[in-house]
């Protein structure tokens, strides 16, 4: 198994335990300050501003809070989450602890998906390791009374345990079914407490903030989008594997560094992403424009578009957790779609009836796995209907 | 790990009540919501869609239930609500901040054709042959929203269908995953029958292990069945069993009427909740082929006097120093709530009262009494009970209810079978005559007995009446206590006043100025926490008798009433009866005498004073 | 002292309740205890844990029915799920779908009569980078040609010889 990471990483560059230290020395205002002046968003693919979130669940009257690491990492294409993990994972338990500081937490849950298992043993060493050091556990940081700890509990395979209040209902012992918001988990989360959910990514991203500083993560990127992002690029490339990339950067520059050539499409986003044609290959992956959860995968001239999206649509009618109408029938409705037009026997008007209904599943699905399962699909029929129509079935 | 008391919590959080204290920050001022453009100033925590119909705004809902907490699953009730891009469910939104919402944009009416389609291409399309035709809450909203049309595909798949049990039938296939089922039997009424299982498409209600019905823990209380919105959950139907017996020359069929039954009949009949025609009724049922109707609040009559005897005996054995720990004596009329203990308190069933539910007395009194009245033979007598609810199908079934070899009860049907039976037979109620109920007895005693509302405030004043010698009246001050602080679980505390010194009563002794305490438990997750509460010796363990109704509003909410169901329209049913703690002066002499034959034995036919106590099969609740 | 298997799962039930607390939150952990040690939660297991976090039998039925890797039947003590991401080579992964099912001589989602192999498949599981691959008991194998399917499962059978069934541990390579 290769460590899939190409690019120079700023993680590689940072001092651990920096920005933890600067932290340590700041008030909870100041390090939330600190993250809001940054800019920085969720790097999960939610794209929330994480200062916002953290004085959200800051401002609650609570007996305890929750600092909770999602990595579940379940989006098909995306495996920077495991880069950051396997190489980087103190700069996200520092990152952690910081928000603990923040919000005044003293429990954090890594929430690890059950394929990353592997990894747990060497996470809790990272851990243990923190401990001995006094950075987790009990006065932490030198600083009397204040305490912050860290358990990591493995997943039980549900992609949709991704969605922050479907991971909280995991941790609860219940199915993993995403909860009404209002009230988000900030204010009302696990157990009731506020509870701060973010990312692998964006917890390192948070040390290196408080380590150089709101100003220096605000320079890189785009007014809307500032900072750095982890992408994990696969498919049909040259060079597949995990980069790092200012935000604002441009399909076709992402498509020269990673060796694509003859690119027929591009999913910026994973499975539930936007397949991008070659004619926007100049839109740029940004807050913006398109979405950033950082799974890219290339798909060269010789990929079948409904078979992609059939894999898409496969994926989303099983991981589905069930709950709401129109992620549940809708989607396998698009898929019956799917497999009618690779039988050939799909009407036009037929077609716009699915796009139709794909837009409802968007607009009414209860959580963002049905919110954005259509897309893939959408984007396809939108920029490829010319070869969606008029199969010959594959039985002859 | 703590235990904050969050952890006990049933039904996970996406199908939780709203939780409002997490959301609400404020001092209580009000809040400013619009919706479609009109405006309205609500508390924080407000639904929208509580907020639209104080506005007399209509958003459709079909997953949302009063009695049950909110899901937002449906997405039927989807608005829009500004500044956010997705639509978001008006039942599970809480208003915290002033918002414009919008309910019936072009977007949504699609939004909501597309969700009443997908709906319907997961559902048979045999209306005409189901039992909830005209009555279906899918088929209304698919009829109130012009869909006429099902774009999408039907799934053609064979799913589940349970008739395996006489307490409920499953016929998945009609399903539409609203959870109304799940949160009514795990949140309502923790027993804990069905929930979903998988997940995606693969997603289905299924019962633990996908085991038939006869093989899992259910109590017959039907709230499952009342909360359903289609024919996916409903009551068996026996009525070919009791038409069969109508139809045979050799069979003498009768029917016993409870108040409950008779109060929600007229609902199926298309007369609004609360209507009592019991005269119509009575010449409806003889119109339809029944040979005989009684009057089960007889039984009632006879079960209060024999709850009250037992009530007082105890009284008077108790230790003068009153410190032993002791259990209230739990009633044992609701047959639902006799299957609750038996599967979840087996070992608590020796406090039981033992004696047999109204129905099944008045069975056995038909049985040994009424056939040497009309001089046949006990055994040509076809005797029907109408129920409110499957548990009692389950009772007359019961090996346990049987005298002489004889079942007390043929056939057990619910009011909805029996509006069936009704519907089939011709007759009108607007223009029935009226008639009176059947004379079960041989002298010349009242035929019936005033129906209440309430059996426990007859018990009430049966048991002051004996212990004091006076009767409960409205100058006696009881005091109503609730410690859970939530309806239909409650003590009332009756005081006994001065003792005339002359009078030497035992009973009066044991009490020591205590006043009785009589408990009221409606709705089977309020028992647990009461049986919890007498285990911790809380208040309920200093009652001296607790009713248990398994459903909520007890008989009124049953299983086998015409759906839908609400607080409104039991609350409605509830108000037909008066409340009372005493009978007539003149029914109450009779009864009391009535009540001695039975006892003594002086009753003709074969009645003894064992007939009025029944048995009990400590099941437990783990399924081999 | 003989156990028989329901003693054993009461016993063990009851330990974890104890460390971890006899509520709904413990409920996962003490899941994937049974899980890992039984190879699957039977039916009493579901029922002892219900009665011990005082919920109901069905509750844990439809939970362990949500996730993929806890299951209600006895699964084989290797579980070999090949994984289905579009970014992998799709005739790559159809060959080593068909050679798995040759060498084991079951079809994907079966147990093999011994009880030694379960064959499944499973989404992306985060290696879109290096497919096909295949992930057993926890260990990630990557690259996986058709031609290796043989090998891997030669190594499960001498692993199990030695005891080491359900390790998760960093891969060797």
């Amino acid at each position: 198994m290769k460590s899939s990471v190409v690019s120079q990483l700023t993680f590689a560059r940072i001092d651990l335990d920096a920005g933890l230290k600067s932290a340590s020395a700041m008030t909870p205002e100041q390090i939330i300050d600190t993250i809001v002046q940054s800019g920085l968003r969720g790097r999960g693919g939610g794209a929330y501003p994480v200062g916002r979130k953290w004085s959200a669940a800051k401002e609650v009257h609570a007996q305890r809070k929750y600092i909770i690491c999602n990595a579940a990492e379940g989006e098909p294409g995306s495996f920077k989450d495991r880069a950051i993990l396997s190489g980087y994972a103190q700069l996200v338990f520092e990152g952690m602890t910081i928000a603990a500081l923040a919000v005044g937490a003293e429990r954090g849950i890594m929430y690890l998906r059950a394929e990353y298992a592997y990894m747990a043993g060497h996470l809790e060493s990272v851990l243990a390791a923190r401990r001995n050091a006094a950075l987790l556990g009990k006065n932490i940081c030198g600083l009397k009374g204040v305490h912050f700890d860290i358990r990591i509990q493995v997943g039980e395979g549900a992609y949709v345990c991704g969605q922050e209040t479907a991971l909280i209902e995991f941790l609860e012992g219940h199915r993993g079914e995403p909860r009404n918001r209002p009230p988000y988990p900030a204010v009302s989360g696990y157990r009731g407490f506020p509870t701060v959910v973010q990312n692998v990514e964006t917890f390192a991203w948070v040390t290196c903030v408080l380590a150089r500083g709101a100003a220096w993560f605000q320079s890189l990127g785009t007014p809307k989008s500032p900072g750095l992002k982890l992408f994990s690029v696969s498919g049909d490339c040259k060079r597949p594997g995990v980069y790092e990339f200012q935000l604002g950067l441009k399909v076709a520059e992402l498509l020269r560094m990673v060796g694509g050539e003859n690119v027929k499409g591009v999913q910026v986003g994973g499975a539930s992403g936007l397949m991008i044609p070659k004619s926007q290959f100049g839109r740029r992956i940004a807050f913006e424009d398109l979405p950033y959860g950082g799974a890219v995968i290339i798909f060269g001239k010789e990929r079948d578009m409904l078979e992609v999206a059939h894999n898409c649509l496969s994926f989303f009618t099983s991981e589905s957790c069930g709950q709401c109408t129109p992620c549940r029938e809708g989607t396998r409705k698009l898929l019956d779609g799917v497999e009618r037009l690779q039988r050939g026997s799909c009407t036009s008007a037929y077609l716009d009836t699915l796009i139709s209904l794909g837009e409802s599943i968007r607009a009414a699905s209860k959580c963002g796995l049905g919110q954005s399962s259509p897309q893939a699909f959408l984007s396809i029929a939108e920029h490829y209907r010319h070869e969606l129509m008029g199969r010959r079935s594959s039985n002859g | 790990m703590d235990n904050f008391g969050y952890d006990k919590k049933r039904v996970p959080v996406s199908q939780r009540h709203m939780s409002r204290e997490a959301t609400v920050h404020s001092d209580g001022t009000l809040v400013s919501v619009t919706v479609d453009g009109r405006n309205v100033d609500v508390e924080p925590g407000t639904t929208i869609l509580e907020a639209a119909t104080r506005l007399g705004i209509h958003i459709p809902t079909l997953c949302t239930h009063e009695d049950l907490c909110v899901v937002g699953n449906c997405r039927i009730c989807v608005v829009e609500v500004s500044g956010i891009d997705t639509l978001q469910a008006a039942c599970a939104w809480p208003i915290t901040e002033p918002i414009s919402v919008h309910t019936h944009s072009a977007r949504i009416r699609r939004v909501r054709h597309h969700m009443i389609q997908l709906l319907l291409a997961h559902h048979p399309g045999e209306c005409h042959a189901c039992m909830r035709n005209g009555n279906c809450e899918l088929s209304a909203l698919a009829q109130a929203h012009g869909v006429t049309d099902v774009a999408f595909a039907r799934q053609e798949e064979t799913r589940l269908h349970d008739a395996s049990s006489l307490l409920l039938i499953r016929d998945m296939k009609k399903c539409v995953l609203c959870r109304r089922c799940v949160r009514a039997c795990i949140d309502m009424q923790e027993v804990g029958v069905m929930e979903a299982v998988g997940k995606g498409e693969r997603i289905e209600i299924e019962t633990f292990g996908n085991k038939p019905m006869r093989n899992v823990v259910c109590i017959g209380c039907g709230q499952c069945i009342s909360h359903c919105p289609t024919a996916a959950l409903v009551n068996p139907d026996e009525t070919a069993r009791v038409w069969q017996a109508i139809e045979s020359p050799s069979k003498h069929v009768v029917i016993q009427l409870s108040p409950a039954v008779r109060v929600a009949l007229t609902e199926a009949l298309g007369m609004p909740p609360g209507t009592v025609e019991c005269e119509r009724l009575i010449s409806m049922l003889r119109a339809t082929g029944f040979d005989a109707v009684f009057d089960t609040q007889l039984a009632v009559s006879l079960v209060v006097e024999a709850q009250a005897k037992q009530i007082v005996q105890r009284l008077s054995n108790e230790s003068t120093d009153g410190t032993a720990p002791r259990w209230p004596i739990l009633s044992s009329n609701c047959s639902g709530w006799v299957k609750y203990m038996e599967y979840f308190a087996p070992h608590q069933l020796k406090f039981m009262s033992r004696l047999k539910s109204p129905q099944q007395l008045m069975g056995t009194l038909i049985r040994a009494h009424f056939a040497k009245f009309y001089g046949g033979d006990p055994s040509a007598v076809f005797s029907v009970s109408a129920v409110p609810c499957t548990a009692h199908k389950a009772e007359a079934d019961s090996p346990l209810s049987v005298t002489a070899g004889d079942k007390n009860i043929d056939c057990a049907i619910t009011t909805v079978e029996l509006a069936k039976m009704l519907k089939a037979s011709g007759a009108r109620l607007s223009q029935a005559a009226k008639g009176q109920f059947d004379n079960l007895f041989l002298y010349n005693t009242p035929m019936t007995s005033t129906p209440f509302n309430s059996m426990l405030h007859l018990l009430c004043g049966a048991v002051y009446r004996r212990v004091t010698g006076r009767l409960l009246t409205r100058s006696v001050e009881v005091d109503y206590r609730a410690p859970f602080a939530i309806s239909g679980a409650y003590i009332m505390e009756i005081p006994t006043g001065s003792i005339d010194a002359s009078h030497d009563r035992p009973e009066l002794a044991a009490l020591k100025g205590q006043p009785l305490r009589f408990g009221k438990c409606e709705g089977t997750a309020n028992a647990k926490k009461v049986l919890e509460d007498i285990r911790r010796g809380g208040p309920f363990s200093k009652c001296h008798f607790i009713e248990f109704l398994a459903c909520p509003d007890g008989c009124f909410g049953g299983g086998g009433h015409p759906v839908p169901t609400g607080r409104q329209i039991r609350q409605a049913r509830r108000e037909a009866f008066p409340v009372n703690t005493n009978l007539p002066k003149e029914e109450l002499d009779w009864i009391t005498d009535l009540f001695n034959q039975c006892t003594d034995g002086r009753l003709e036919g074969t009645f003894s004073n064992d007939d009025f106590f029944t048995g009990y099969m400590p099941r437990g609740k783990f399924i081999k | 002292m003989f156990f028989t298997e329901r003693q054993q799962i009461e016993q063990d039930v009851e330990t974890l309740a104890a460390i971890y607390g006899r509520e709904r939150s413990s409920m996962i952990t003490i899941l994937q205890e049974i899980q890992r040690k039984h190879h699957y939660v039977s039916e009493y297991a579901m029922q002892v844990i219900a009665h011990v976090l005082d919920i109901h039998p069905v509750e844990v039925y439809s939970v362990v029915s949500f996730y993929h890797f806890l299951s209600e039947r006895p699964q084989g003590q290797f579980v070999i799920l090949l994984s289905d991401c579009i970014a992998h080579n799709s005739e790559e992964k159809a060959a080593v779908a068909r050679q798995l099912e040759t060498e084991l001589g079951i079809q994907f989602g079966k147990t093999t009569q011994d009880g030694k192999f379960t064959l499944d498949r499973t989404g992306c599981i985060g290696m879109c980078d290096q497919g096909p691959v295949l992930r057993v008991n926890g260990r990630m194998y990557t690259e996986v040609t058709a031609d290796k399917v043989g090998t891997l499962i030669a190594d499960c059978v001498a692993d199990s010889a030695t005891g080491v069934v359900c390790d998760i541990r960093e891969p060797s390579k």
